[in-house]
């Protein structure tokens, strides 16, 4: 697990263009923060279905902060097909295996880097929302409401490990970004086709409502006096148990796809 | 007999309708230098990609060490695949750092410094790899294949991208690491690349291996003379039709022939009997290509 660990540290840290990515990563984030309040307060009838308070104080922030920065998955996701279609067209990971690494170890040593990226940007938005609610409410309350970073890093985990999936499947870096981003839309559009409750099991709709719109329930609720009918939702549990089968899945269907493979 | 490094039985590889590989079987001994010869397409770097676990065999076996195909034996094998493949972002020294950690070395910086100097590449070792022409290209993936000492190299095509000084260099640093007791498998086309080194050969064509053995074993066949007459097409002629010799090619003037008379007077006695008196007669030198030619065009 060292060694792999060693090896991905060696291959990346001289690659020029993941430093960039996550440069933008960490000042993009605090900004579309200000520009979603700024937003919200240009459009006081919003706000008011949140929950009357203010976004930068704890708890609140926490909800806010991962809601803002899983708008910028998407980047850390294109930095994984980067990463791993890089391995590809260089054929350098035709090369690791001749060298004599497992194509096991090819897909766990992946794994670890992006279970290392989930785990630096979960960190940083960590700190944004910490900092953020510390300046405007103070640090009294500061860990009421944490665990909502935590959904955050597995969201992430799952979503790069979808990424990581395409990269395997599709093998050119720019055709698996297209595809990776017009899966969204995809997905959304055949959600609205099928019936809500089976809509509710997707990939990415499982990882999407781990950080929901803040105001999220208080709109279903709305909607729910308003029709009259009760809206199934997922029990929490079960979502968390699904993200974690999904990505399991993504792991071992890249290892299945790579065992075949003639590299 | 020696210790068996490589044993393989066989192999068969299609690629959805071209088969590539039939049934090759074939073994290496510890110490030799074996050659894999064969026009372009008759599956060398097939071979040796499958025995290096780049693809996967249809069909067949092959046991590396004794140990089976096991990944953790790659590790004691150095080799160069087809094109060098490195990270185009890393210069050379952290290229073989990647490579030094996957064969699992711990203290390898003395050791990048050794075979950096040995392919003349030390003087660029901060450069990337990007940076490089096709035989620094090439000499870093020998550098990378000597990198942890390893008991077995195998190589694709090593002169590939030299120059005739990489190439002669290259040859020197081969039969250097045979001299050390190092097993080693060289693909190649050019002949007089693997007459020059090599052991033993096997002949591949079409995926079929055609011929096999000692290189000495190989190389005494049928006796080659050139000969010339003053009517060189009733040579020609008389040639085709004694069943004692074998028209080859002509060579500027004069008949490369082969015949089952070793001796040169043999020859000179019997085409005289034949009422042709030969103007010129020598013994001709077989070399591998000849040979090569002779077994892939039969």
């Amino acid at each position: 697990m060292k060694q792999l660990l060693a090896i991905e540290y060696a291959k990346l840290k001289k690659l020029t263009s993941i430093k960039i990515i996550f440069l933008a990563y960490m000042v993009i984030i605090p900004l579309w923060m200000y520009f979603m309040d700024f937003f919200f307060h240009e459009h006081p009838e919003l706000k008011g279905l949140f929950t009357g308070d203010d976004f930068f104080v704890f708890p609140h922030i926490w909800k806010f902060a991962t809601y803002s920065a899983s708008f910028f998955n998407v980047l850390m996701g294109v930095t994984v097909v980067i990463i791993t279609c890089n391995e590809i067209q260089f054929k350098t990971m035709r090369q690791n295996v001749i060298d004599g690494l497992p194509k096991q170890d090819v897909i766990i040593s992946k794994f670890l880097v992006i279970l290392a990226i989930s785990l630096l940007v979960s960190f940083y938005t960590f700190l944004v929302g910490f900092v953020m609610g510390g300046i405007y409410s103070g640090f009294g309350n500061a860990y009421n409401g944490i665990d909502k970073v935590v959904l955050y890093f597995i969201q992430t985990l799952g979503y790069f490990s979808f990424a990581f999936l395409f990269a395997i499947i599709v093998k050119k870096p720019a055709l698996s970004i297209i595809f990776f981003i017009i899966y969204f839309p995809i997905e959304t559009i055949g959600g609205a086709f099928l019936p809500h409750v089976i809509y509710e099991f997707f990939p990415l709709k499982i990882y999407a409502d781990l950080t929901p719109l803040p105001f999220f329930e208080k709109l279903v609720s709305q909607e729910e006096t308003r029709t009259g009918v009760a809206l199934w939702s997922m029990p929490e549990q079960l979502r968390l148990a699904l993200a974690f089968v999904y990505i399991l899945f993504f792991f071992g269907l890249s290892y299945f796809i790579l065992k075949k493979r003639d590299l | 007999m020696g210790e068996i490094i490589l044993e393989i039985k066989n192999l068969r590889k299609n690629y959805a309708d071209v088969l590539a590989l039939d049934s090759l079987s074939l073994t290496v001994e510890k110490g030799q230098v074996f050659g894999l010869l064969g026009p372009n397409g008759s599956g060398k770097t097939t071979t040796l990609a499958i025995l290096l676990g780049a693809l996967n065999a249809t069909s067949g076996s092959f046991s590396w060490f004794g140990n089976g195909s096991k990944d953790e034996n790659r590790k004691n094998i150095g080799s160069l695949l087809e094109t060098p493949n490195f990270y185009p972002y890393l210069n050379a020294v952290d290229n073989l750092v990647v490579v030094a950690r996957i064969k699992g070395m711990t203290d390898y910086h003395g050791r990048i410094e050794e075979v950096l100097k040995r392919v003349n590449l030390w003087e660029r070792r901060t450069s990337r790899f990007r940076t490089f022409s096709l035989g620094m290209k090439q000499r870093l993936a020998i550098a990378s294949a000597l990198l942890n000492n390893p008991d077995v190299l195998v190589l694709d095509e090593p002169t590939n991208g030299l120059d005739p000084l990489g190439i002669t260099e290259m040859r020197n640093l081969i039969i250097e690491i045979a001299k050390e007791g190092k097993t080693i498998i060289i693909a190649s086309h050019i002949l007089d690349e693997i007459e020059k080194v090599c052991t033993h050969v096997a002949i591949l064509r079409k995926g079929k291996l055609l011929e096999m053995g000692p290189l000495n074993q190989i190389m005494s066949q049928e006796q080659l003379f050139l000969v010339k007459a003053g009517n060189l097409d009733a040579l020609k002629t008389m040639v085709e039709n004694l069943s004692d010799t074998h028209f080859v090619r002509e060579l500027e003037g004069e008949l490369l022939i082969s015949s089952s008379l070793a001796d040169a007077a043999d020859v000179n006695r019997l085409f005289a009997e034949k009422g042709i008196y030969l103007s010129g007669l020598r013994e001709y030198r077989k070399n591998l290509e000849t040979i090569f030619l002779e077994i892939v065009e039969a």
